[in-house]
Order: structure tokens, then C-alpha cells, then sequence
């Protein structure tokens, strides 16, 4: 087995390039030594976990190291569990404990924690969390087919050529930071990463000097990327950039559509979900403007409808079908065994569909909110406060989670959100009430609930 | 509020953390409440505050208070 030729995803075609693979602020990696440390690593591994299938957690961060470690991973078929190394310790437990982990891989190293054999459905691949950092939420089940088909997808419409150069600012652990990863390592292209921010010259200097080519990034990425006067740089070298992972507002969309119409590059605008993979659709470069709320149609491969439509707007839930359609969902290491996929997603976002096929969002059916791109769920969060004896009921707005509590448990309150790392304290606002408004079947009322609070603060 | 507590303020209600923390020492990336996002609310509530329209280069040139400070002056800002 070991002299056999390993099959490394989505490099088998460049392995013997010379061409730079990975670049970051110190270090460069060719496509040939790319595949020759992906080997290397894959041997020593195998004399440390003999198990077949073993199921691992890696941490990953957008380093040339953890991208062999991942490359490495795929490439021995382990079932691999994708964490932010940012996540806190406590989650990581939380994931060690529901899936049982064979071993846990980081910076080049794999530690093997135990040789039990885990159950595994023979197409899973890659787990990755739909909370990013925060809190330890259900994993996404991905297969290889899952990864090809949305890689093979996006590369049918963003331009990426093998001189490409993309600063990869997402993190890896994110579906849309890894589709990033896989686009550009199946076209040949260069994937740069800085641990600078766009808020130090030295990131700056890093996109004039390489030169980048492409940047993808969340909405707060082009808040800020705005607030930096983006609009105003002259970057000869960007040929296009991608938004997706959550709704930018439409003035933004207009200045950032403008300044690639004014200075002859693209801008994609796209949707997507960790449960697709990463991409469902793009809006075509030239109709940004003129549809700064859409997000497009689907991607290839790809079919959207809208189930439950109204009949008055035509609003309806969002379903989308195609290959990279998940698996499903794990929540504990009995789920790995088997998996019935569902034909189609519902993606539980509202969308209204126009006369040229372009789909809008307009809202979402589930309590959900995303705070800095990353989903939150309330329901979730209340059960949190709830295992700390607090009793709150959570709403809010994107970036802004409203925890609200009766006038009694308020104090307790403000020293667990001060003292629990939840979620950035700017993001949390806090409201009281005196008792809570309740439907006729004995729910809470969550519309009355926010009108409540709307009101105290006129 | 003279402008060296309009500062703090501004500071203060961007980070997150109380208006005493806010030294002229206090450096952009060395704590946990001063990270990217809240570095693009202070520049907002700074030239909110202040009445400026910063340049790319002096916001990101702004990684301390005292270099804000700095800053601002150059905008006509005084700090006694």
C-alpha cells in the first residue's frame, strides 16, 4: 500500500509543476513539493495510525502546513472532522466526546487517541461544523463526489487561471474558505495566506507585491474593505472578487459593482451553504448592478424551487438539487454509520425568483441569526443560557443577538455574558422585560417580544 | 466633553471596555476586544465623533490611541 501511487485530490494534475502552489508570509511551496510533503507525510501517518477509515479531528488554519495535512488527509481516506483552531478548548471536547475520534491532527502532527474502529458510511469525507467558532453545533457530512462536483461547478464560472494569485483570508475551516482551497489548487493557481488583516499595511503590501488576483471574503470582509476606501485603490493586478455567506447590504453591493465597472474587473456576488458543499448560485458580473439584492441562479449542475409559495409575492422556501448536496447531518459518532441523503435541500431561506430566473433572498423560515458571517442558531443559544440555569429568550438581528431575561435574573445575567466567552460583547445586547408575552398554545411570543423591546428603547 | 474624553469615549463604546482602560498605550491587536471588526466600528465612531473623513492610510496607520491622537491632528483635532 504504501508504494502504491497515492491519489492526492484535486493536484493530481499538476504534481510534477513547478509552479507555486502555496505562499504565505515566509514560505512557497511548489505543486511538485506540494505532492512529494503531502507523500511524505501520508507515509509517516500510516506508521502511526494503522487503522482503515479512521475518523480524526484536524485542526486547520490557513497555513501551508495544514493544507498538507489536509491533502493528506483526503488522500488516506480518513474521515476527516474540520475545526477553526480558534474554537475553544471546551468545544473541542465537545466534538472529541459525540464523535469519538481515532486520533487529532494538527500542525503536521497526528496523535492517535484510540484503535476502536468506528462504523463509517463508505462515501463520507469530510465533516465540517456549522457554528465556525463558536459553540460545538452539528457537522455537515460531505463525500468526495460532494467536493468535486462543487469544485468542478465554481470553476465553470469564476475565471481562475493557473497564473492566478488568491489571498485565502476565509479560514479552511469554513466551506466557503475550502472551496476557495479547492478551485485554485484544481486550476494550477497560487493560494496565498498573511496572518495580517486588512486593517495592516503589511496586507496591503502582500496584494500589491505578489500581486493578488482575487479576493473572497463575507459581508463584515467588504464592510471593512469599504471602510478602507477599497473603492479608491488602485489595484491593477485584481481581476475580479467574490462575495458570499450572508447578505451585503445593497449599497455596498452598488459601490463595490461600480468600482469594478469603473476600473474593468468583476464582481460575483454568490449564495451558497455549508450543506451544499459551499456554492448553490452566482448573479452574472453584469447584472450586479442593476440587482444589488439577487444572488443569482444556480450554479451547474445545480436546480433551484421554491416550496410553500405565497401567492400574492411568490415567496417560498428555497430548495435546492445537485451533487454537492450533503450527506447529512452528525451529531454523534453513531450517526457517521449511515446516511440516507434527501434529494433535494431545503435551504431554510426565503426567496423570491424574478422574470430573468434571478433568485432573491428575502428572509429565512428558522430562528437563526449570523453574527461576523457565522450562524447562530437562537434556539440553540437559549439552551445555553438555560444549562446555566438562566432563563432568557434570544432574538436579533444579524451582528446583533438580543438576549432578553426578566428584570429578576439580570444581574446574574451580566456577569455570565461578561465572563462567558459567547460571543463578542459588541454583538450582544441585553433586554428586560417583566414578564413574557405568550401565544394562546402557551409559546412565547417572539414578534410582541421585539415589539416590546422596540418600544422601551423609543 | 473636551476632545481627550470624546476620544476615550469613542474608544470606549467601540471596543467595549470601560473609558478608564482607554491609555494612550493601548495598541490595536494586543487585546481581545480590539480585533479587525471592532477596529472598523472605532474608525466609524471616530470620524463619526470627530466630524473627519479618514484615509486609508492614516486608518490603518491607527494602531494605538496615542497614533490616533496623532492622527487627528492632522485632520485639526486638538488634544490639551
Amino acid at each position: 500500500m504504501s508504494h502504491a501511487e497515492l491519489m492526492i485530490p484535486f493536484i493530481k494534475a499538476h504534481r510534477h509543476s513547478e509552479h507555486v502552489a502555496l505562499m504565505d508570509d515566509s514560505d512557497s511551496l511548489t505543486y511538485r513539493q506540494l505532492s512529494e510533503a503531502v507523500e511524505r507525510r501520508a507515509q509517516n501517518w500510516q506508521q502511526i495510525v494503522t487503522l482503515h477509515r479512521p475518523v480524526v479531528m484536524m485542526l486547520i488554519d490557513n497555513s501551508i502546513t495544514s493544507v498538507v495535512d489536509y491533502l493528506t488527509a483526503l488522500s488516506l481516506d480518513y474521515v476527516v472532522l474540520l475545526l477553526n483552531p480558534e474554537c475553544t478548548l471546551a468545544t473541542r471536547e465537545q466534538y472529541a466526546q459525540a464523535l469519538m475520534p481515532n486520533a487529532v491532527i494538527g500542525d503536521g502532527t497526528v496523535t492517535l487517541l484510540h484503535n476502536e474502529p468506528l462504523p463509517t458510511d463508505a462515501r463520507l469525507s469530510l465533516l465540517l461544523s456549522t457554528s465556525g467558532s463558536t459553540g460545538a453545533g452539528k457537522c455537515v457530512a460531505l463525500s468526495q463526489r460532494n467536493l468535486r462536483a462543487n469544485c468542478d461547478a465554481i470553476l465553470k464560472y469564476l475565471p481562475i487561471v493557473a497564473e492566478d494569485i488568491t489571498l485565502a483570508t476565509l479560514p479552511l475551516s469554513y466551506s466557503y474558505g475550502l472551496s476557495v482551497l479547492h478551485t485554485h489548487l484544481k486550476a494550477g493557481a497560487t493560494i496565498c495566506f498573511t496572518r495580517h488583516s486588512v486593517f495592516d499595511k503589511a496586507f496591503w503590501e502582500v496584494v500589491k507585491s505578489r500581486p493578488v488576483t482575487s479576493l473572497a471574503g463575507v459581508p463584515s470582509f467588504y464592510e471593512m474593505l469599504l471602510r478602507l476606501r477599497f473603492t479608491r485603490m488602485a489595484l491593477p493586478a485584481l481581476r475580479y472578487f467574490t462575495q458570499a455567506g450572508g447578505k451585503l447590504a445593497e449599497a455596498h453591493v452598488t459601490s463595490l459593482a461600480e468600482y469594478a465597472t469603473q476600473t474593468d474587473k468583476a464582481f460575483y456576488v454568490m449564495y451558497g451553504q455549508t450543506e451544499a458543499t459551499a456554492r448553490m448560485a452566482y448573479l452574472a458580473p453584469d447584472k450586479v448592478l442593476q440587482k444589488p439584492g439577487a444572488m443569482g441562479q444556480a450554479i451547474a449542475g445545480g436546480e433551484f424551487k421554491l416550496t410553500g409559495a405565497n401567492q400574492s409575492d411568490g415567496e417560498g422556501e428555497l430548495c435546492y438539487r445537485g451533487d454537492n448536496v450533503m450527506l447529512g447531518y452528525v451529531a454523534d459518532a453513531a450517526d457517521l454509520a449511515a446516511f440516507s441523503p434527501s434529494e433535494w435541500l431545503a435551504t431554510g431561506d426565503l426567496a423570491v425568483c424574478d422574470a430573468e430566473g434571478d433568485y432573491t433572498i428575502t428572509g429565512r423560515t428558522k430562528r437563526m441569526i449570523k453574527v461576523a458571517g457565522e450562524r447562530v442558531n437562537l434556539d440553540t443559544m437559549e439552551s445555553r443560557f438555560s444549562t446555566a440555569k438562566m432563563v432568557v429568550r434570544c432574538i436579533g438581528s444579524d451582528d446583533k443577538l438580543t438576549v432578553v431575561a426578566l428584570a429578576t435574573q439580570l444581574d446574574e445575567l451580566m456577569d455570565y455574558i461578561n465572563n462567558q466567552q459567547i460571543l463578542p460583547r459588541r454583538n450582544i445586547l441585553l433586554g428586560v422585560v417583566e414578564d413574557w408575552p405568550l401565544l394562546a398554545n402557551g409559546k412565547v411570543d417572539y414578534q410582541r417580544l421585539q415589539q416590546i423591546l422596540v418600544e422601551k428603547t423609543c | 466633553m473636551d476632545t481627550q474624553q470624546q476620544l476615550q469615549q469613542a474608544f470606549s463604546d467601540a471596543l467595549g471596555i470601560p473609558p478608564e482602560k482607554i491609555t494612550d498605550g493601548l495598541t490595536y491587536n494586543t487585546i481581545p476586544e480590539w480585533d479587525s471588526t471592532a477596529h472598523m466600528v472605532l474608525i466609524a465612531e471616530l470620524e463619526n465623533v470627530f466630524d473627519v473623513m479618514l484615509d486609508t492610510d492614516d486608518i490603518i496607520d491607527m494602531s494605538s490611541v496615542a497614533q490616533a491622537k496623532l492622527i487627528l491632528q492632522k485632520y485639526d483635532v486638538s488634544f490639551a
